[in-house]
C-alpha cells in the first residue's frame, strides 16, 4: 500500500481541523448548487435563550434505490409527518410508499409532471440524472405534504422540514410558495440539515463554526448568524448536545431567533440530544430501511417472472461483473 | 390483549408488550389463533428488553442520560410507548382445541394476540386436578381461583416435597394432611421433629385446630401435650437389627454379630445384647465373634434402650396402634421434638417397616388388601434414608406401590437422594431451591419437562410452587394455601367432600 497516500489524507484532515483563522470580512460560502457570503468570526456568536414549549409538526422523506439497471434505476420513497409539541407526539403520519422505474430518457418529464402537479407550474430546472431525480422527487414530496398540511396548522406553530430551505434552484419557486404562506398564517417555517456541505476554501464551514462556538459559548446553548439575508443559522440547541446544525429559518421571520428558541424546547430528547425530537421520529416514520427495500426489490421481482421471464433474463438485467469478483 | 407473538419455534415462543405493561416470569398467557379456533397456552420462562432501533441507539442514549444525570440537566425519553418494549420468552405447554389439551405439537399463527389466561380459559385443567387440596393455580405471582390438588392415586407413588428453609414446607405438609382429612381415603403418617405440626405455632394453628382432627387425627408425643394424645413408645422387642441398620453404620463383622444375635435370641436380641456381659456373648457364640464387635454393638444397643421412648416391656408398643389408625385412614401425628436424631430416626424407620410388612402380608388376601386406603409416610430430611440404596425407606421407594405405601420425602437437598430412588416419585412439589445441583436433579428425575424453568424455580417465593406430577398438562404453578386461611375457607364452605373412598379396584 501507498503509505504516503494515507498520511497525506490524514494530513489533510488534520488541516481542517487546525484552521482556527477567522474571517472578519465576508467570504463565499458555497453549497453543492450555489453560493452565498458571510462571515466567520468568533463575535457573532450569540447566547440563544430556552424555551419551555413549543407545539409544531415535522417532515421527513426517505428514499432508497432498490435496483440498479446501470442505465435505470428502479428507486423507493415516502414521506413522514409527526406533530406534537414539548411533551409528547400526538399525531402520526405517513404516505404511502411509491415505486418509479426512472430512466435516463424520461427521469425529466416524471419530475417536471410531478412538479406541476404539486405546485401548478412549470419546475424552474430538471435534473441531471434519475438519482437526482429520485432525490429531488423526494424532496418535492416532502414539500407537497408540507403544502398540505400548512392550511391545518396554527399561528406559532412550527413546521420543520428536513434539510435547507435554500439552495436547491429545482425547488425555490415552491418552497418560496411556502415561505409565504407560513409566514401569512404564522407558521414558523425552519429547515434543518443532518448534515451540511457549505464550505469555503477547503474548510467545512459547519465543523469551524461548532468548535468556535464551543470555545466561545462554553457549556451554552448558542446560534451563529451564517447569513442574515438568507436567513441561514448554525445553532447548537442544547447545552450539553454534541453537535450543532445549520437550520434555514424562513427569510419573512421577522424574530428568527425567537423561532431558533422554540426549537430548544423540542431538543431536550435524550436519545437525540439537541435535535428536534419531531424530526427525528419523522425520519423514522420515513426512513427506507434495508429490510424494507430487499423486501420492495423481491416483488418486483416476483412480478416480472409471473409475466414468464426466468431468473436468467432478470440477472442478465442487472448483471455487473463486479459483484462475481467480490 | 396484551402483545402479540414475533415468532421462534415449536419449543419457544416470542412475543412483544409494551413499555408500561408489567409481565412476571412464571406467568400463564394465552395465544388466541382464531383461524383455527385455538388456545395456545405459554408460559413465560424469560423477560428482556426490547427498543426499536440498533443496540448502538440504547447504548449511546444510556450514555447521554448519564452525562446529563452529572450535569444535572433536565431530559426527557418521549415516546417510550412506541421505541421502548419487552420481549417475552415463553415455553409453550400445550394447546386446547375443542376443549381438549394437547401437547405442544403445533404453533400458533404468525403475530396471534397475546393476553392474560382467564379462569375460564383452565376449564380443561378441571379433570387433572387431584383430590389432595393444597393451592391456588398461579400466573406469576397472580392467584387464579382454579384449584390445585394432588392425586390421591398417585400418592403411593411416592411425593417429593423440595424447598430450602423457609419456603413454605411445614405449611404445605399442614395443608396436605388437613386436606385429606377432609377428604379421607388416605392414611396419613407425619414424624414431626419440630413439634409444629400438632399446636401450631405463633400466630398460626396446628392440625389440633382441624374441625375434624377429633376423628381423623390421632396424635403420639413423648411429651404431655395440652390436648388429646398417646404416649409415643416403642418396645425394644419390636426393634429388629435392620432397623439399626438404618441409624448406624455396621462393619461386615458387626452385621454377621447382629444377624447372630436376633438368630439366637429372636425379639429378646436387644435386651439380651445389652443386658449380658461382653465375655459371656463370646462365650455363647463359641468364640466366634470378637468381643470388640460386641463390645461397639452393646454401646450402640445400650443408646437405644436408654431412650425415653423405648421400654424393654414387649408389652407397651404403640406402633401396633399407629398401624392400625393408618388403615383407618387416619392421620397421624408423631411428635419427636425434643428427641435425638436418631431416636426420631428409629421411630421412622420402626413405622415404615411396621407399615410395610403389614401391607405386605395381607397382600395375599386380596379382598382384605382392597379394602384399606393407601398410605403416605412423610420423611423430614429425607436425603438422610434415601441417599443410599438400603434401607427401609428405600424400599418403599421401590416396592411401596405396590402395596399402597407412599413415600413423602421432604428436603432442602434432593441431589443427596440417589438418582435411582428419587426416579421412583412421581409427584414433584417444588417450593424453591437455590441451589444448581438440587435444580439440576430435579430436572432429570421430574415426569415432566422442567428444562426451561429453571428461572422460575430460582426466583420462586415463600407459598409459591410448582407441582408436577403424570397426568398433569403441564408443571402446575401454585400458590400453597396458608394453613388457616384453609381452615377459614373450609368453615366458610358448606359442607366438606366427605367419605372414606376405598378403592376397591386397586388389583
Amino acid at each position: 500500500m501507498d503509505e504516503s497516500g494515507l498520511s497525506a489524507a490524514a494530513a489533510y484532515i488534520a488541516d481542517i481541523l487546525s484552521a482556527g483563522r477567522s474571517h472578519e470580512q465576508p467570504v463565499e460560502i458555497f453549497t453543492e448548487k450555489d453560493s452565498f457570503f458571510g462571515r466567520l468570526t468568533p463575535e457573532e456568536f450569540r447566547p440563544l435563550p430556552g424555551e419551555e414549549g413549543a407545539r409544531g409538526t415535522a417532515i421527513d422523506g426517505g428514499s432508497r434505490t432498490l435496483l440498479d439497471g446501470h442505465t435505470f434505476i428502479v428507486s423507493a420513497r415516502r414521506v413522514g409527518a409527526v406533530g406534537g409539541d414539548h411533551r409528547g407526539a400526538e399525531r402520526t403520519l405517513r404516505r404511502d410508499m411509491q415505486v418509479e422505474a426512472l430512466d435516463r430518457h424520461r427521469h425529466r418529464e416524471v419530475f417536471a409532471r410531478r412538479y406541476r402537479e404539486v405546485a401548478g407550474e412549470d419546475p424552474p430546472g430538471l435534473p441531471d440524472s434519475p438519482e437526482e431525480t429520485a432525490d429531488g422527487l423526494r424532496a418535492l414530496e416532502e414539500h407537497a405534504l408540507a403544502g398540505s398540511l400548512l392550511e391545518e396548522m396554527e399561528e406559532g406553530d412550527l413546521l420543520m422540514m428536513d434539510g435547507a430551505l435554500t439552495g436547491d434552484p429545482l425547488l425555490k419557486p415552491l418552497i418560496g410558495d411556502h415561505c409565504r404562506r407560513a409566514a401569512r398564517r404564522g407558521v414558523h417555517l425552519v429547515g434543518v440539515c443532518k448534515r451540511s456541505d457549505l464550505y469555503t476554501g477547503q474548510l467545512p464551514v459547519l465543523s469551524w463554526i461548532t468548535r468556535q462556538g464551543d470555545r466561545v459559548q462554553e457549556g451554552q446553548r448558542w446560534y451563529y448568524p451564517l447569513s442574515g439575508e438568507r436567513r441561514i443559522y448554525v445553532a447548537k440547541l442544547h447545552p450539553a448536545a454534541r453537535f450543532a446544525f445549520r437550520i434555514d429559518v424562513n427569510p419573512r421571520e421577522e424574530e428568527p431567533r425567537c423561532v431558533l428558541s422554540l426549537l430548544t424546547a423540542l431538543a431536550d430528547e435524550v436519545s437525540c440530544l439537541g435535535y428536534p425530537y419531531l424530526l427525528a421520529l419523522a425520519h423514522r416514520e420515513a426512513s427506507i430501511s434495508g429490510e424494507e427495500g430487499r423486501l420492495l426489490r423481491d416483488q418486483v421481482r416476483e412480478q416480472v417472472l409471473r409475466q414468464g421471464w426466468s431468473l436468467e433474463d432478470w440477472e442478465r438485467v442487472f448483471f455487473d461483473y463486479h459483484r462475481y469478483m467480490e | 390483549m396484551l402483545g402479540r407473538i414475533i415468532g421462534r419455534n415449536v419449543g419457544e415462543i416470542v412475543f412483544r408488550y409494551p413499555y408500561g405493561e408489567e409481565v412476571k416470569l412464571g406467568e400463564i398467557l394465552v395465544a388466541e389463533d382464531a383461524e383455527r379456533e385455538t388456545l395456545f397456552f405459554l408460559r413465560v420462562v424469560d423477560l428482556r428488553y426490547g427498543q426499536e432501533g440498533s443496540e448502538q441507539w440504547g447504548l449511546r442514549t444510556a450514555g447521554e442520560m448519564m452525562m446529563l444525570d452529572d450535569m444535572e440537566q433536565p431530559y426527557r425519553l418521549r415516546d417510550r410507548e412506541r421505541r421502548l418494549f419487552k420481549i417475552g420468552v415463553c415455553s409453550p405447554l400445550g394447546y386446547v382445541a375443542h376443549g381438549r389439551f394437547r401437547r405442544p405439537k403445533a404453533l400458533p399463527a404468525h403475530f396471534s394476540p397475546v393476553r392474560r389466561a382467564t379462569p375460564g380459559d383452565y376449564a380443561f385443567l378441571e379433570e387433572a386436578m387431584g383430590e389432595v387440596e393444597v393451592g391456588w393455580l398461579r400466573s406469576g405471582e397472580q392467584v387464579v381461583e382454579v384449584a390445585v390438588g394432588l392425586p390421591l392415586a398417585l400418592l403411593t407413588h411416592h411425593v417429593g416435597i423440595f424447598a430450602t428453609t423457609g419456603m413454605g414446607k411445614s405449611n404445605l405438609m399442614r395443608v396436605m394432611a388437613a386436606s385429606i382429612m377432609d377428604h379421607g381415603g388416605c392414611g396419613l403418617l407425619i414424624v414431626d421433629p419440630h413439634g409444629e405440626y400438632c399446636d401450631g405455632g405463633g400466630d398460626s394453628r396446628g392440625l389440633r385446630q382441624h374441625p375434624r382432627a377429633g376423628e381423623r387425627l390421632v396424635v403420639y408425643s413423648p411429651h404431655r401435650l395440652s390436648g388429646p394424645h398417646n404416649s409415643l413408645l416403642l418396645s425394644a422387642a419390636e426393634i429388629t437389627v435392620g432397623d439399626l441398620q438404618n441409624l448406624f453404620s455396621f462393619s461386615d463383622a458387626q452385621r454377621d454379630a447382629l444377624h447372630a444375635l436376633a438368630g439366637r435370641f429372636g425379639r429378646e436380641w436387644l435386651l439380651r445384647l445389652c443386658q449380658t456381659e461382653v465375655a459371656e456373648l463370646v462365650y455363647e457364640f463359641d468364640q466366634r465373634i470378637h468381643e470388640s464387635t460386641f463390645g461397639v454393638l452393646q454401646r450402640r444397643g445400650q443408646r437405644i434402650l436408654d431412650s425415653d421412648i423405648v421400654h424393654a416391656d414387649a408389652g407397651v408398643e404403640a406402633t401396633q396402634a399407629m398401624v392400625e389408625h393408618l388403615d383407618q385412614g387416619k392421620v397421624v401425628l408423631v411428635d419427636t421434638s425434643g428427641l435425638y436424631e436418631y431416636e426420631e430416626l428409629l421411630v421412622g424407620v420402626v413405622l415404615a417397616r411396621k407399615v410395610l410388612g403389614w401391607r405386605q402380608r395381607v397382600y395375599r388376601d386380596r379382598e382384605r388388601f382392597a379394602s384399606l386406603p393407601p398410605v403416605l409416610l412423610t420423611m423430614e430430611e429425607a436425603q438422610r434414608v434415601l441417599r443410599e440404596g438400603e434401607g427401609i425407606f428405600a424400599r418403599i421407594a421401590r416396592e411401596g406401590r405396590k402395596f399402597k405405601v407412599g413415600l413423602c420425602a421432604i428436603t432442602q437437598q434432593p441431589k443427596l437422594i440417589k438418582p435411582e430412588l428419587l426416579s421412583q416419585f412421581n409427584t414433584f412439589c417444588i417450593l424453591g431451591l437455590a441451589d444448581e445441583g438440587d435444580r439440576s436433579m430435579l430436572r432429570s428425575a421430574a415426569k415432566q419437562d422442567l428444562g426451561s424453568l429453571d428461572r422460575e424455580i430460582q426466583t420462586l417465593e415463600a407459598g409459591e410452587a410448582l407441582i408436577t406430577y403424570p397426568g398433569a398438562p403441564f408443571a402446575l404453578p401454585a400458590r400453597i394455601h396458608w394453613y388457616d386461611h384453609y381452615l377459614e375457607r373450609r368453615e366458610e364452605r358448606a359442607s366438606p367432600r366427605d367419605s372414606l373412598h376405598i378403592d376397591r379396584d386397586f388389583y
